[in-house]
């Protein structure tokens, strides 16, 4: 596949692109994407008035999509909060990006209880339907059990006191008791359950500390809870270079075993045990062309039930994710504030701490770090043609040097082709 | 002179353009939907107007 394109300057943006033997005309923000010949493109590349002012006339009636407009923060209320209560976990995950067990600890409960309060009293104060608690970040929240327990019975009590509605999520391996199991069916509205797949698929990556494989309890206890009314409920398998070519295989399986839920896709991350892992992540090739095949091909599933890194032509979104434009207020289990629930987070990320007997202390400066847009900001993304689907990419993974900016144009650029009956 | 510019524009116009494509994308829309987490927390931002407050989970 040949990709070129270069951005020419007009009041309205214009990609021309190269596909193989396909050429192509694309305004991103008037929706619109024109199939050229090659002479046109040619063109095009070259400034020619006559094809530029011919294609801008052509889209000139369309509404353009306006970009959302970001202000700096200046009173940070949120009423969603996502805590890490533990880095210990009970599976030892051969790529684990948290490090899961190697300095083990646990969250201050005068933490957890100093930040429910806060997004509790904000959400009051700002009349929303509900506030969110959940568990994220470190190690497994189950792991952590008493202390997500007493966090969850005492949010509820002090919502109910407040005369407003919690809800509860969760990000877990769901390798737990069928106890544990009833506690959450009973509580949570959100999960994110990590499986990997078939079990052959899953046992490979996910083991046990005690190097046992886990397939079976994650399975029976995702099932149970899918099947039992958790409302917000994904799956999310990490893949490798070792289950990439069974990519339509594991959706297939996801969307039989769990057809209410939404399916999460990630290629192996170079960070934590990943970086030295001996299972090593996809070809990011290899990884896209998998998704074209079962959902631009084979249309496996629908497009708005599965995410995996790249973005929809269909979708416009200035940012990659809430980490900055929500930002996402993030506790670790030392108690700073994080914009992101994972893990080795660059410093960037952090913007403030809190403490049982200090509060709650933020430097809104860090905090607006990135405000702007990285579209907008960062020259790698003001030409790519994919910048307004793919919003920046994870700025995790940007400040690693581990983008996968590539893949984002490659999956893009097989979206343009479909669009046009052209793969 | 200016009849054949215009001309030769308008059949220049019908020649170059094979196809014509609506991408669909209307808005510029909140995106909760990181790798990890976010999509199955449904929208996270703070707005007060959007489906997520409005509708809840």
């Amino acid at each position: 596949m040949l990709l070129n394109w270069s951005r020419i300057d007009s009041e309205v943006e214009i990609f021309p692109i190269q596909i193989n033997d396909y050429f192509f005309a694309y305004f991103p923000l008037k929706h619109t994407s024109f199939r050229v010949t090659s002479k046109a493109y040619d063109q095009l590349i070259k400034g020619d008035s006559n094809v530029l002012s011919t294609l801008t006339n052509k889209v000139s009636h369309k509404d353009t999509i306006k970009l959302k407009e970001f202000h700096p923060i200046k009173d940070f209320r949120p009423h969603r909060v996502d805590l890490a209560i533990t880095t210990r976990c009970n599976l030892n995950c051969v790529y684990c990006h948290a490090n899961s067990n190697e300095d083990p600890k646990d969250m201050d409960q005068g933490i957890a209880i100093k930040a429910v309060d806060f997004i509790l009293e904000n959400a009051k104060e700002q009349n929303v339907p509900y506030a969110q608690v959940g568990f994220n970040g470190g190690g497994e929240p189950t792991a952590n059990f008493k202390l997500m327990k007493e966090i969850t019975e005492y949010s509820k009590k002090r919502a109910s006191d407040l005369g407003i509605k919690v809800h509860f999520g969760m990000a877990t391996n769901a390798f737990f008791t069928e106890k544990q199991r009833e506690f959450i069916k009973d509580n949570f509205s959100h999960l994110a359950i990590s499986l990997d797949g078939k079990a052959r698929h899953h046992n490979v990556h996910r083991p046990t500390i005690a190097g046992k494989d886990s397939f079976d309890t994650v399975f029976a206890n995702a099932k149970y809870l899918h099947d039992n009314g958790i409302k917000n409920f994904n799956i999310r398998a990490t893949i490798s270079e070792r289950t990439v070519d069974d990519i339509g295989e594991i959706l297939e399986f996801f969307i039989n075993e769990f057809p209410k839920a939404g399916y999460s896709f990630m290629p192996i991350n170079r960070l934590g045990r990943g970086e030295i892992c001996l299972i090593n992540p996809p070809k990011q090739e290899k990884y896209i062309d998998m998704f074209k095949e079962v959902l631009l091909e084979k249309q496996l599933c629908q497009m708005d039930r599965i995410f995996f890194m790249c973005g929809l032509l269909s979708t416009v979104r200035s940012t990659f994710c809430d980490a900055f434009s929500g930002p996402g207020f993030n506790i670790n289990v030392d108690g700073l504030l994080a914009a992101c629930q994972r893990d080795n987070l660059p410093n960037e990320f952090y913007f403030g701490q809190i403490s049982a007997k200090s509060g709650i202390k933020i430097d809104y400066n860090r905090l607006n770090y990135f405000k702007e847009p990285r579209i907008v900001s960062d020259k790698s993304c003001c030409d790519c043609f994919a910048k307004y689907h793919c919003g920046g990419e994870c700025m995790d993974l940007v400040l690693h040097k581990q983008s996968r900016c590539k893949a984002i144009q490659r999956w893009n650029a097989y979206q343009l082709l479909d669009l046009h009956n052209c793969l | 002179m200016e009849c054949i510019a215009e001309n030769t524009l308008v059949s220049f116009d019908q020649n170059f353009i094979i196809d014509e494509k609506d991408t669909g994308a209307r808005e510029d829309v909140y995106s909760g939907m990181c790798d990890c987490y976010c999509k199955t927390q449904g929208c996270t931002c703070d707005c007060h107007d959007c489906a997520f407050w409005q509708n809840g989970p």
